[in-house]
C-alpha cells in the first residue's frame, strides 16, 4: 500500500481526502437507502425487514440512555446516537470489503476498500461533535453551574486535571476508533501481500485472512459500540450534577 | 514506510469539516426518513399494547360480572320453577281429592235415587196389585153370589168364615 499515493482534491486550499469522502458518501448512501426502506414501510404492528434492525438499535440505545440520563433529557438525542452507532458500524465494515473499483478514478488504491473511520479527520470530526454535544447538554441542563461542575470537580485544585480530562475525552475517542480500524485495514492489506493468490494462498494462506476478517468484524462492532456508549456516558456525566 | 505512515496519519482540516457536515447531514436525513417514523411506530405499538391489555382486562371483569349475574339468575329461575312445580303438584293433589270426593258423593246420590225409584215402583206395583186383587175378589164374590145359595152351603160358608175369624191373631 505504500506505493499508492492518496488522491486529494484541492478545494479552497484544503487537500480533501478523496477516498475518505467517497467512502463516507457510500456509507451515507447505504444507510439512507436502508433507512428510507425501513421508514417507508413502517408498521406499528408487525415490523418487517430493516425496520427490525432499526428498532433493535433504538431499543438498545434507548435502554442505555434511560439508564444513564433518563428519557426526559436524553430522549431527543436518541436519533443522534442511533445514527452515530450505525454510521461507525457501517464505516468500519466498508474497509473489509475487497476493492472492486479496479482503480476507477484512482480513489481506492489498497486491495480492500477504505473505512471512513480509518481516517483521523473522520474520527476527529465525530469526536468533536461528541465534545460539543456533551458541553452543550451540560450548559442546557445545568446552566452556569456546569462550569464548576466540569472544571472544579471535586474542587478547584483539580482544575488542571479537569482541563486534561476535557481535552482527553474527544482525543481518546478519535484515536481509539482510528487506531483500531486503521490497524485492522493495514493488516488486511499486509496479509494479502504475504499470501498473494497462489498455491500458498490456496493451501492455507487464506486462513489468516479469514480469521483476521472475522476479528475485524468483531472489532468494528465493538468500536462502534464503545464510541457511542462513551458519547452517552460523557453526556450523562455532563448533566449528572443537576439532580444533586 | 515512514512516508506511508505519515500519509495515513495525515489530518486534513477540509476533510474534517466536510465529515462534520456530512455526519450532521446524515443525522438530519436519517432522522427524517427512519428514526422519527420508527420511534413513532414504537410509541404507537406500546400504546396499542397497553390499550389492548387494559381493554382485555376490562372485558374479563365485565365477563365475570355478567357470568355471575347469569348464574345468579339461573339459580333464581331454577328455584322458581321448582316452586311452581311444587305448587302445581299440591294443587293437583287437592283437586284429585276433590274430584274423588265429588265422584263418591255422586255415586251415593245416584244409588239413593235409584233405591227411591225402586221403592216407589214397588209401592206403585203393590197398590196396583191390591186394586187388582180387590176387583178380582169382587168379581169372584159376584159370581159366587149369583149362584143359588142353599141352606147347606150358607151354613158351610158361614162356618168357614167364623173359623177363619177365630184363627186371626188378634
Amino acid at each position: 500500500m505504500a506505493e499508492h499515493v492518496r488522491l486529494t482534491w484541492e478545494v479552497m486550499g484544503f487537500n480533501l481526502h478523496a477516498d475518505t469522502l467517497v467512502a463516507t458518501w457510500v456509507v451515507m448512501g447505504i444507510l439512507l437507502i436502508i433507512g428510507w426502506r425501513a421508514g417507508r414501510a413502517v408498521s406499528n404492528r408487525v415490523p418487517q425487514g430493516a425496520q427490525n434492525v432499526f428498532e433493535l438499535v433504538l431499543e438498545f440505545l434507548g435502554g442505555l440512555v434511560q439508564e444513564n440520563m433518563g428519557h426526559k433529557k436524553g430522549g431527543s438525542l436518541l436519533p443522534y446516537f442511533a445514527t452515530l452507532i450505525m454510521f461507525i458500524l457501517f464505516s468500519n465494515m466498508l474497509g473489509l470489503f475487497p476493492n472492486l473499483t479496479f482503480g476507477a478514478g484512482h480513489i481506492f488504491g489498497a486491495p480492500n476498500l477504505m473505512s471512513p473511520t480509518a481516517d483521523l479527520s473522520t474520527t476527529f470530526a465525530l469526536a468533536t461533535l461528541t465534545f460539543f454535544l456533551f458541553n452543550i447538554w451540560g450548559f442546557r441542563f445545568m446552566g452556569a453551574k456546569y462550569i464548576p461542575h466540569s472544571f472544579a470537580h471535586p474542587n478547584i485544585a483539580f482544575f488542571l486535571i479537569n482541563i486534561v480530562e476535557m481535552v482527553a475525552k474527544p482525543v481518546t475517542l478519535a484515536f481509539r476508533l482510528y487506531g483500531n480500524i486503521f490497524a485492522g485495514e493495514v493488516l488486511i492489506a499486509v496479509l494479502l501481500g504475504f499470501f498473494p493468490i497462489s498455491l500458498g494462498y490456496l493451501l492455507g494462506g487464506w486462513m489468516c485472512q479469514v480469521v483476521w476478517l472475522g476479528f475485524s468484524v468483531f472489532i468494528g462492532c465493538i468500536q462502534a459500540f464503545v464510541f457511542t456508549i462513551l458519547t452517552i456516558v460523557y453526556t450523562s456525566q455532563a448533566i449528572a450534577g443537576e439532580e444533586h | 514506510m515512514f512516508e506511508a505512515l505519515s500519509e495515513a496519519l495525515k489530518f486534513d482540516v477540509g476533510t474534517y469539516l466536510a465529515q462534520i457536515i456530512s455526519f450532521l447531514l446524515l443525522v438530519a436525513l436519517l432522522r427524517a426518513v427512519a428514526w422519527k417514523p420508527i420511534l413513532k411506530a414504537l410509541d404507537e405499538r406500546k400504546r396499542y399494547i397497553e390499550e389492548t391489555i387494559s381493554a382485555a382486562e376490562n372485558r374479563q371483569t365485565e365477563a365475570e360480572r355478567v357470568f355471575a349475574q347469569y348464574s345468579d339468575d339461573m339459580q333464581k329461575a331454577r328455584a322458581e320453577a321448582q316452586e311452581i312445580i311444587q305448587r302445581a303438584q299440591k294443587q293437583a293433589d287437592g283437586q284429585k281429592a276433590e274430584i274423588i270426593e265429588a265422584a263418591r258423593a255422586e255415586a251415593i246420590r245416584l244409588k239413593e235415587s235409584a233405591l227411591t225409584e225402586i221403592n216407589r215402583e214397588k209401592e206403585k206395583a203393590l197398590v196396583e196389585l191390591r186394586k187388582e186383587v180387590v176387583e178380582l175378589s169382587v168379581l169372584v164374590a159376584g159370581k159366587i153370589i149369583e149362584e143359588k145359595l142353599d141352606v147347606a152351603s150358607q151354613r158351610k160358608l158361614v162356618g168357614r168364615f167364623v173359623d177363619e175369624v177365630g184363627k186371626l191373631p188378634c
